[in-house]
């Protein structure tokens, strides 16, 4: 989970930074700032990483660096240092298979307050004291201000706790889908292509169209509904277990009777590469297990000890699977 | 010497030695790199306003602190006791690897969503606050804001590989 908790420290800096530079602060904040950069050396590290980025930046606009920002001393630094820690334009053209996916990661990085990449779990907490969970290849978008708790789901998919007794709504919006939370949590996925699917896991939420009115109803405990993009009406209501929709936020897959392509499918979404089925009757075997997600290639050979098959590897990012 | 920074580093002194010794662990080396710090805050030009002293003087430290380090992991690995690196000459390498670095950076500030770069530009070589920025671009002070993060999380990220 180390990773996680870095990817949150660097957008804090990088937040931090602007906010210093772009004269965003507020009464307090200065003292916030040194306090959370005197709070663990990787904010502190985090921090120079984003000064650096600036101070280029304002370097590559105007031919001088920043004169009104601290040096950074890139006099200290050797080469060798840069090739370890900066990706060699060659690389770039290796990944040319899965660049689809490595794209669409960059696309939303630009696009989202937070993000996770593939095989990442990020938790954040909000000023209200609500949690966000996002799950593998997640964006989202914040808004909170004294009006509207609002999250964005641009990509992927989110798990809400809502702290409760606050006089503000909590709102998700996936799409033209919109989720007011009427009590305390919920699941809301939009994977590429598909429709918004919204699940709740504790009390309910009240769930809408932006683009149709009539589009409306509330969704209860166990309950998950998606929105259709034809006529923007919901699909009739399914009943799931709150507890197996939410195990991704613990890293584990739970599943029973379900097909292997399913499962495989699943488990794809947090490898970054791809497993290919070959075998259809394979494929459409059913099983029923536990998953670690944090490790999906370790799931994938355990998963296919039983069903007696065997996987070949024919790229660093491609698996095949066949029957032994 | 700036008076506004001279000040900060007086009133904190305390606490910068406290951040500086919490990273650096060696109380001899966390007085040297406070003293260093003092140098540079006399060094400082008087004319430069600094808009927020106290968080700058801890950037300065943080800095030092993190240059400290770095020289100390370079040196453990290479036993490097190059005549040039204790006169803080810049070196030829050194030269290379900021050129280097610039290059990424401006590549990165090329592949920027042309509003994403816009923005950035304005705030920096016309010294336009958020406002102004909103205004002339039609978008909120909010996008603005978005704009400027996405772009040092960019090319802080093209910078430095994201690890996964």
């Amino acid at each position: 989970m180390q990773e996680q908790g870095n990817t949150f420290i660097i957008q804090q800096a990088n937040d931090w930074l602007v906010k210093l530079e772009t004269g965003d602060m507020l009464a307090g904040d200065e003292e916030r700032f040194v306090a959370w950069l005197e709070q663990d050396e990787r904010h502190g590290e985090a921090f120079y990483q984003a000064e650096q980025a600036w101070q280029l930046m304002h370097q590559a606009e105007q031919g001088q660096p920043d004169k009104s920002i601290p040096e950074t001393n890139l006099s200290q630094m050797k080469a060798s240092w840069f090739k370890r820690h900066i990706m060699p334009i060659a690389a770039v053209v290796l990944l040319s298979f899965v660049s689809m996916f490595w794209w669409q990661n960059v696309y939303f990085s630009l696009f989202s307050d937070y993000y996770t990449l593939t095989g990442q779990r990020l938790e954040q907490s909000l000023p209200d004291g609500s949690v966000l969970t996002l799950n593998t290849d997640s964006a989202i978008d914040i808004r909170f201000d004294q009006n509207t708790r609002l999250i964005e789901v641009l990509s992927g998919e989110v798990y809400v706790e809502v702290a409760p007794n606050q006089p503000r709504p909590f709102v998700v919006k996936a799409g033209s889908m919109k989720v007011t939370a009427l009590g305390t949590a919920f699941i809301v996925k939009h994977a590429a292509k598909q429709e918004p699917i919204v699940t709740v896991t504790e009390h309910s939420v009240r769930v809408e169209s932006t683009k149709s009115v009539e589009t409306q109803l509330v969704l209860k405990e166990g309950q998950q509904v998606a929105l259709l993009q034809k006529g923007e009406r919901l699909t009739s209501i399914k009943n799931v277990n709150g507890t197996l929709a939410k195990a991704w936020t613990k890293g584990k897959y739970v599943f029973q009777d379900k097909t292997f392509e399913t499962v495989i499918a699943e488990l794809n979404r947090y490898y970054d590469g791809k497993m290919i089925i070959r075998d259809n009757s394979l494929g459409k075997q059913l099983i029923s297990g536990v998953l670690d997600l944090d490790k999906p290639l370790e799931s994938l050979e355990n998963l296919i000890l039983p069903l007696r098959a065997k996987t070949t590897k024919i790229t660093p990012y491609v698996i095949l699977i066949n029957k032994s | 010497m700036n008076p506004a920074l001279q000040e900060a580093f007086n009133l904190h002194q305390e606490a910068l030695l406290a951040f500086i010794k919490k990273r650096l662990h060696d109380p001899q080396l966390a007085d040297d790199t406070l003293h260093d710090l003092y140098l540079k805050i006399q060094n400082q030009s008087p004319s430069s306003s600094i808009k927020y002293p106290k968080a700058y003087i801890f950037r300065m430290a943080n800095n030092l602190v993190i240059d400290v380090q770095r020289k100390a992991a370079r040196q453990e690995q290479t036993g490097d006791d190059d005549a040039s690196e204790q006169h803080n000459e810049i070196g030829p390498e050194t030269l290379v690897a900021q050129a280097q670095q610039l290059n990424i950076i401006k590549q990165a500030l090329a592949e920027l969503p042309d509003k994403t770069r816009d923005v950035f530009r304005m705030q920096l070589l016309q010294q336009l606050e958020k406002a102004e920025v909103a205004s002339k671009l039609g978008i909120s002070v909010n996008m603005v804001e978005k704009h400027l993060r996405r772009a040092v999380q960019f090319c802080r990220n093209k910078l430095y590989k994201m690890e996964k």
